[in-house]
């Protein structure tokens, strides 16, 4: 067993959380490619598009999910479970990602050695 | 007793306010009396308010930022603060309080501000990495 | 894997999210406010005890004892025993 998973829970904005989590990732992804990215529950909102959050005084880190790819991340995921709950469809979000059932994004996180719920 | 690991553990709350860094303190203690080396003790978020020298506890209130240091000091490992999320949180060592302008400091050693280079490595290479 | 909950399951969601992640030889220890799902036979209690056998409840002495509590499922640890807990489980997974 090996990889590190990075699950995001938390809506964008309302708290440093998700915009953190994202730098984590990022300086991961300069050490390894052996991790994967899981957005579940209210972490699917940091993936819709058109956001515009300076008005707030908040940066849009959304902008930065663009650049996964770049980066050799490849293993992101959202759990189609939340999105349905939360009344979003995959066209509305910024990237490519592999929608997956709540019972496959479980199978999933546990092919990981550390997990991080941030 | 197993053998012993090397763990990491990663602070994300304030050393005032939230149970966190208490909790990640009592399991580091833990930790090294077992017999297992704690590879590093990274704040993260809100956990780089840990590191503020400034913190002032009542006379008769535990002194979680002196007990960080005593630990630290003692077993010889580190305290990263996460430089970034430091900063936006006005966290800052004389380095960074000269080159920014600021008029004062409120972090030393053994609390040093890092990269998040160093939680990369430790989730690619301790034994454990345990979350608070 | 060792699933560690922090928060009060009357407070946040993370109880309910975490018994929808729970599998077969998975342990729960509960923390900080966490420790109030098992200190008196309340609804989300019962949902412990109706959990796989295999699935085993623990439950943080000092901050049980902190709170004036006890617990009524599963079993007490310690600090020393969250740290073993911690070198058992090879997986961890801290919630809210």
């Amino acid at each position: 067993m090996h990889g590190i998973a990075f699950i995001t829970r938390q809506a964008p904005h309302g708290s440093a959380a998700a915009r953190e989590t994202q730098d984590a990732i990022l300086a991961t992804s300069a050490l390894t490619e052996d991790l994967s990215v899981f957005f579940i529950g209210d972490g699917v909102f940091q993936l819709l598009k058109n956001q515009a959050p300076k008005q707030i005084g908040s940066r849009n880190f959304a902008a930065t999910f663009k650049l996964f790819d770049l980066y050799d991340i490849e293993n992101i995921y959202v759990c189609q479970d939340s999105l349905l709950e939360r009344g979003i469809d995959g066209t509305q979000l910024l990237i490519d990602v592999t929608c997956l059932s709540q019972v496959e994004m479980n199978a999933k996180i546990r092919m990981h050695a550390k997990i991080l719920n941030l | 007793m197993s053998s012993p690991l090397n763990i990491a553990i990663i602070v994300t709350g304030p050393s005032y306010g939230r149970q966190d860094a208490l909790s990640a303190y009592h399991y580091a203690q833990a930790a090294l009396v077992a017999g297992h080396t704690i590879q590093r003790v990274f704040f993260y978020n809100d956990g780089v308010l840990n590191a503020s020298f400034l913190s002032a506890p009542a006379a008769d209130e535990f002194d979680l930022h002196a007990a960080w240091r005593a630990l630290a000091i003692k077993h010889q490992f580190g305290l990263d603060i996460c430089a970034s999320a430091a900063l936006r949180r006005g966290i800052v060592d004389a380095g960074e309080a000269e080159r920014l302008s600021l008029p004062h400091f409120n972090l030393e050693y053994p609390f040093q501000l890092t990269g998040l280079g160093q939680l990369a490595e430790s989730l690619v290479t301790a034994d454990r990495v345990v979350q608070f | 894997m060792l699933h560690v909950i922090k928060s009060s399951p009357f407070t946040t969601r993370h109880f309910d999210e975490c018994l929808t992640y729970i599998q077969a030889d998975d342990a729960i220890l509960f923390i900080q406010d966490g420790v109030i799902a098992t200190a008196t036979m309340h609804k989300y209690a019962m949902c412990l005890l109706a959990l796989d056998n295999s699935i085993k409840i623990y439950t943080l002495s000092e901050d049980l004892s902190a709170r004036g509590l006890a617990c009524q499922i599963g079993s007490n640890v310690d600090y020393t025993g969250f740290v073993g807990l911690t070198c058992e489980h090879r997986q961890l997974q801290t919630w809210g």
